[in-house]
């Protein structure tokens, strides 16, 4: 049988193939091209056959489920008003495992709870924010050029080197000059990648993993430097209890009154538990049509853990953090 | 001369140093060869047996080797050394003391680093890395972040949390015009008195916009026409404000191409316009002064 297989011609061979998958030969006479079901297209030894078949598989695969489309469009329309209702495509969110720390926005115990947090100070407008931005030792440029640009975004921010001072040590002195928010950016080959928020008068301390970071210089059309007016500030998708006290902790890193003049605005937006950060400046061309251009640092966040007193992190409370082998287990499953 | 150190493993590096003799040259019989300092938690080694010691001392030189703790104090160390070492040759017990002295320099620092920060380095996992990267650039695509933004300061311009510094919006103007009508049927008050009440927010605009020029090109343009709408209604109070606006507007209204404005305020904007050109021109410009 190999013999004759080797001596015959090509087509012919392969319609001896056919024949031996045991399928009907005419259909391969007409001009486009039909598959026996039970073909496969992978056994075929020949390269360039084979993909050539394959070719001809997908195009027919393509014709067919335009065909349907076009089928059940003609069918909505002929139904008109009694079609049955559009079937919305299944997206991670949708799919997403229902949380039971989802907040409510009327749940009266996280609006007391709220009340009486750490950061109620600020939204009862005890206090005025003011960071400091540091680093872990010895940063590399890019580093301390993310450093600067933040100061900039961030109204009343300060970037400090660090010089081999112990965070420890660091922040009582940051509490005795009134400082509110301890920024640490934290670098590994000259790239940040880390990020703990401290907030000062024994806050919590969020640790988060930094990744994507494109300076300002990188980011293209982008406007001219960011001004000095207060930007107001966005935060899209905390919905849970977590990602509640995250977003308080963000929104508490600017000051209350947002400048509207300097059309500027932050955002915060938490996607399937990453924290995308955007500072951007709006104009409204009108009262439908908004534009943005981006300027500004741009950073996503990821984070790691939620320690309740401020940095320690030998003794420290925490009150979430994340482990990778219980809360990584689903795809469906988002905790902020 | 190999003067070798024992193996030392991390559990033992704090342990005071020790210094090992080859155990026939303790007793004298037998002249060593080999001397070695190093650090041993053991005092004192079992001693083999004789026929077993003298195999060893062949074949396994380590294992007759006696270990002689050396005292904590450096200085009464290296007279241990010499003590010990008392018929050595002066260059051997001068590298034992040197290699003492380096043995102590760096425990003394090992001690001082541990009281420091110490530097945690966290494992990367290459897998898990990836997979988060991944996971990363699909939430980017899934967010929609422009749009999310968007629409976000849309609602807020809705809400009204502007306030009154945009003007454009329709409903708002329309429902200003509704208010302002109600406000006519029921009051009946002078027009001053209808027009800072009908037309509050652009009053105000006016006032906000005097002290902020630059910014709001497109605003000034759009506010603009609505000064214009009030003036047609209104009076000498606001007309010299309005009128400074005014002249901002034509030249910006020239040099910029504007969005086009729905149908009702255009309408409005072109039959004011006509008016002022033709009348008020010369005032503006006694007035500017």
């Amino acid at each position: 049988m190999n013999i004759d297989r080797v001596r015959l011609p090509g087509p012919q061979m392969f319609r001896k193939m056919e024949q031996a998958e045991g399928e009907e030969t005419e259909k391969k006479s007409e001009s486009g091209p039909c598959f026996p079901p039970t073909f496969s297209v992978s056994e075929i030894k020949n390269k360039q056959r084979r993909h050539s078949m394959f070719l001809k598989l997908k195009e027919e695969k393509r014709k067919q489920k335009l065909e349907l489309k076009k089928k059940k469009k003609k069918e909505r329309k002929a139904l008109g008003d009694k079609a049955p209702p559009k079937e919305v495509p299944k997206t991670i969110e949708n799919q997403r495992i229902y949380d039971e720390t989802t907040v409510n926005p009327e749940d009266e115990e996280v609006a007391f709870d709220e009340g009486t947090d750490e950061f109620s100070a600020y939204f009862n407008r005890l206090t005025n924010p003011k960071v400091l931005i540091t680093t872990s030792d010895r940063p590399r440029g890019r580093t301390v050029r993310f450093c600067e640009q933040l100061a900039t975004v961030i109204p009343h921010a300060h970037v400090y080197y660090r010089r081999g001072l112990a965070l420890k040590r660091v922040i009582p002195q940051c509490v005795s000059r009134g400082f509110t928010y301890l920024m640490v950016i934290n670098e590994d080959r000259k790239v940040p990648n880390g990020l703990v928020l401290c907030h000062l008068p024994d806050g919590p301390t969020a640790h988060f993993k930094v990744s994507n970071v494109r300076l300002r210089k990188e980011m293209k059309r982008r406007g001219k430097d960011p001004t000095e007016h207060v930007p107001e500030v966005i935060l899209n998708n905390f919905t849970t209890r977590l990602g509640h006290s995250i977003g308080r902790m963000f929104a508490a890193l600017f000051p209350h009154d947002p400048q509207f003049v300097g059309r500027q605005v932050a955002t915060f937006h938490n996607q399937r538990d990453f924290i995308f950060f955007r500072f951007h400046r709006y104009i409204f061309k009108n009262e439908k049509k908004v534009g943005i251009q981006e300027l500004g640092p741009r950073f996503t966040l990821k984070l790691r853990s939620l320690q309740k007193g401020t940095f320690d992190s030998k003794f420290g409370e925490y009150e979430w953090v994340h482990k990778r082998h219980e809360m990584d287990s689903s795809r469906r499953k988002f905790h902020l | 001369m190999s003067s070798r150190q024992q193996p030392v493993c991390d559990c033992k590096r704090r342990e005071r140093p020790v210094l090992s003799l080859h155990e026939s040259y303790r007793e004298g019989s037998i002249p060593c060869s080999h001397v070695g300092e190093g650090e041993g938690t053991k005092a004192n080694k079992t001693r083999p047996s004789f026929d077993v010691f003298r195999i060893a001392m062949f074949n396994k030189p380590m294992l007759t080797l006696v270990q002689v703790k050396l005292d904590r104090n450096y200085a009464k160390a290296l007279e241990q050394i010499d003590e010990n070492l008392i018929y050595w040759p002066r260059f051997i017990r001068h590298k034992c003391k040197q290699r003492l002295t380096k043995i102590t320099q760096y425990l003394i620092r090992i001690r001082k680093l541990t009281l420091k920060r110490q530097r945690k380095l966290v494992p990367l996992s290459r897998k898990v890395e990836r997979r988060e990267k991944r996971r990363e650039e699909k939430a980017l695509i899934a967010a929609q972040l422009e749009n999310a933004i968007e629409k976000e300061l849309l609602d807020r311009l809705k809400q009204g949390t502007y306030g009154d510094i945009y003007n454009f919006p329709i409903h708002a103007f329309d429902k200003a015009m509704e208010k302002q009508e109600e406000e006519t049927e029921s009051e009946e008050e002078e027009e001053e008195d209808e027009e800072e009440s009908g037309t509050r927010e652009f009053v105000a605009e006016d006032e906000f916009e005097e002290s902020d020029l630059s910014d709001f090109e497109d605003m000034n343009n759009l506010k603009g026409s609505s000064d214009e709408e009030e003036d047609a209604e209104d009076q000498s109070s606001e007309e010299e404000e309005t009128e400074e606006e005014l002249e901002e507007e034509k030249t910006k209204a020239k040099s910029k191409g504007k969005t086009p404005l729905k149908g009702p305020i255009r309408k409005k904007r072109a039959y004011v316009e006509i008016e002022y050109e033709q009348e008020t021109e010369p005032a503006q410009k006694s007035k500017a002064t």
